[in-house]
């Protein structure tokens, strides 16, 4: 290899780098505002973009950094504290009733031989096709006449079986699950259930991870279905208590920006604990599709 | 509705090929720290489209908005250059911190939202259909002579066209169905709704702020029919590409 091409090549890599780099700071710039400007007095968030200048560390003044904007955000009327708590147990509740639900469904599908399976395929193709914007009014209608409007069971049992979660289930239990591994337990006796809950869950496991990230993020950020169906204030999850936040205290940057990183942090921890299993969920599913 | 068509032609085509560019970039053979990279780009995916909607609602202001306050201050860098001195085509100061996004550029305001939050987690779907494209393939056409862009189009392209238009169709409809962006940045006293008013939007505001839910099902059967189309269309594309 001629010098001319190596010297090509770590230009390449350098520049590759380059922009690399500069992807990451448009994408970090927005995030590391929020951090900051939670972190403001009042008049810091007028005066400085980022940090507040001054004589400290590295040229920036951290004893005018406060935590006198959570404080105020927990203490003032807005209820963020019981928003989070609304928020952690709507999303938990539904991750994992909805994680199991369809894992067992999704594991049904493939592995059982049941009276009306080609219905039930049909079926669940047929509810992948349904965009949800379509349902938001008759959802509605039926929430009111099954009496469950402004309550947390009206916005967890229509979310606890989508189809697509059916149908991905379905699809990694055909891909990870050999037959011959669910005929031999049969064969020693092991009941349907045993077989599911022992042998297919394990073997599902990063889909597993990845369905819980999936539907912890939907009901976290969901934001018209809370609108819709919980009525009572202190029932609000934190999306509609930020933007009504947004609505009361609109030139209290501090404030909002305090409580939007308040509801951002639980995801980002959540998502850091299980990401390898999303990514590869993800992945594979993109592959196939 | 043409808000809408808009804002989705507008995302997907500037959207997905700054995703792919990534992913090619990632892709390519030594890179460091792909893994923390991937994971970086995909990070705002995380926010949440509310929270994201209300951070862009700050960041987008005029005056004292992070983004004009940027734009501004990167324009008075520029003009402490000596190339660019003699020009005086750059606007002023006060003019780009008096940009009105929120107020009249809804649209454009929406787009690049979308793009910061979706551009990394459509860069997954591409990174894992290019780690499944044969090195080999590659370095075959680099030997008979094949510049980077024919290897990109005649080599590459063709062996992720499948997960290409999954991505498109993925993204075509969830620009068709946007919603909380459109809803909590243009709304009253924070934008102008009517320029950023969405067919979703329009769909929420009828049947629960009106009180029409038949309209509303009515608006919820035309979204129906434009996503039904978009599906139709990629079914068509690839069956004709397996005959062909």
């Amino acid at each position: 290899m001629s010098a001319g091409s190596r010297k090509s090549k770590s230009a390449t890599f350098f520049l590759t780098h380059a922009m690399l780099l500069v992807v990451s700071v448009v994408v970090v710039v927005p995030l590391l505002y929020l951090v900051v400007s939670a972190f403001k007095t009042e008049q810091g968030f007028l005066e400085y973009l980022f940090l507040p200048k001054g004589e400290g560390f590295l040229g920036v003044a951290w004893d005018e950094l406060t935590l006198r904007q959570l404080q105020r955000l927990f203490t003032s009327e807005i209820g963020i504290g019981r928003a989070l708590a609304n928020s952690i147990f709507l999303s938990a509740t539904t991750a994992v009733l909805g994680t199991l639900i369809c894992a067992a469904a999704g594991y049904a599908a493939a592995a059982l031989r049941f009276r009306g399976r080609k219905s039930f395929e049909w079926l669940v193709l047929a509810a992948l096709i349904i965009p949800p914007p379509l349902l938001i009014a008759p959802s509605y209608q039926w929430l009111h006449t099954l009496g469950l409007l402004d309550s947390y069971t009206g916005l967890i049992l229509p979310a606890i079986a989508p189809a697509f979660g059916v149908y991905l289930f379905r699809q990694a239990t055909l891909q990870s699950v050999p037959r011959s591994i669910i005929e031999a337990a049969r064969i020693d006796g092991a009941g349907d259930f045993q077989i599911f809950a022992v042998i297919a869950l394990p073997m599902l496991r990063p889909m597993v991870g990845a369905f819980i990230i999936i539907t912890f993020l939907a009901m976290w950020n969901n934001f018209i279905g809370p609108q819709i169906v919980l009525q009572s204030a202190e029932k609000q999850p934190l999306s509609v208590v930020i933007y009504q936040t947004q609505t009361a205290y609109y030139s209290d940057y501090g404030l909002l920006m305090a409580g939007t990183l308040v509801s951002v942090l639980p995801v980002m921890i959540l998502f850091l604990v299980l990401q390898r299993d999303f990514i590869s969920g993800l992945a594979s599913g993109a592959v196939k599709g | 509705m043409s808000n809408t068509l808009l804002f989705t032609a507008g995302s997907v085509l500037i959207q997905l090929p700054i995703a792919l560019g990534l992913a090619l970039l990632l892709n390519k053979p030594g890179i460091k720290g792909r893994g923390f990279f991937r994971l970086l780009f995909f990070s705002p995916q995380l926010v949440g489209l509310v929270f994201v909607a209300v951070l862009a609602s700050v960041m987008f202001q005029k005056q004292k908005g992070l983004v004009n306050t940027l734009l501004a201050s990167g324009a008075d860098w520029l003009r402490g250059l000596p190339v660019i001195q003699a020009n005086s085509w750059l606007p002023s100061r006060s003019e780009l911190l008096g940009i009105p996004w929120l107020e009249t550029l809804a649209l454009p305001t929406l787009i690049i939202t979308a793009l910061w939050m979706y551009a990394g987690f459509n860069m997954v779907y591409f990174l894992a259909a290019l780690q499944n494209v044969p090195r080999e393939l590659e370095e075959a056409a680099m030997i008979d002579g094949a510049g980077p862009w024919k290897r990109f189009v005649h080599v590459i392209l063709p062996a992720i066209r499948p997960v290409a238009i999954f991505v498109v169709l993925l993204s075509v409809i969830g620009s068709i169905q946007v919603f909380e962006l459109a809803y909590i940045m243009l709304r009253d006293g924070v934008g102008v709704q009517d320029k950023g008013l969405t067919l979703v939007t329009y769909l929420f505001k009828s049947g629960f702020e009106t009180g029409d839910l038949g309209y509303a099902t009515a608006i919820g059967w035309m979204i129906a029919i434009m996503l039904a189309s978009a599906a139709i269309t990629q079914r068509f594309l690839q069956r004709r590409e397996m005959s062909a």
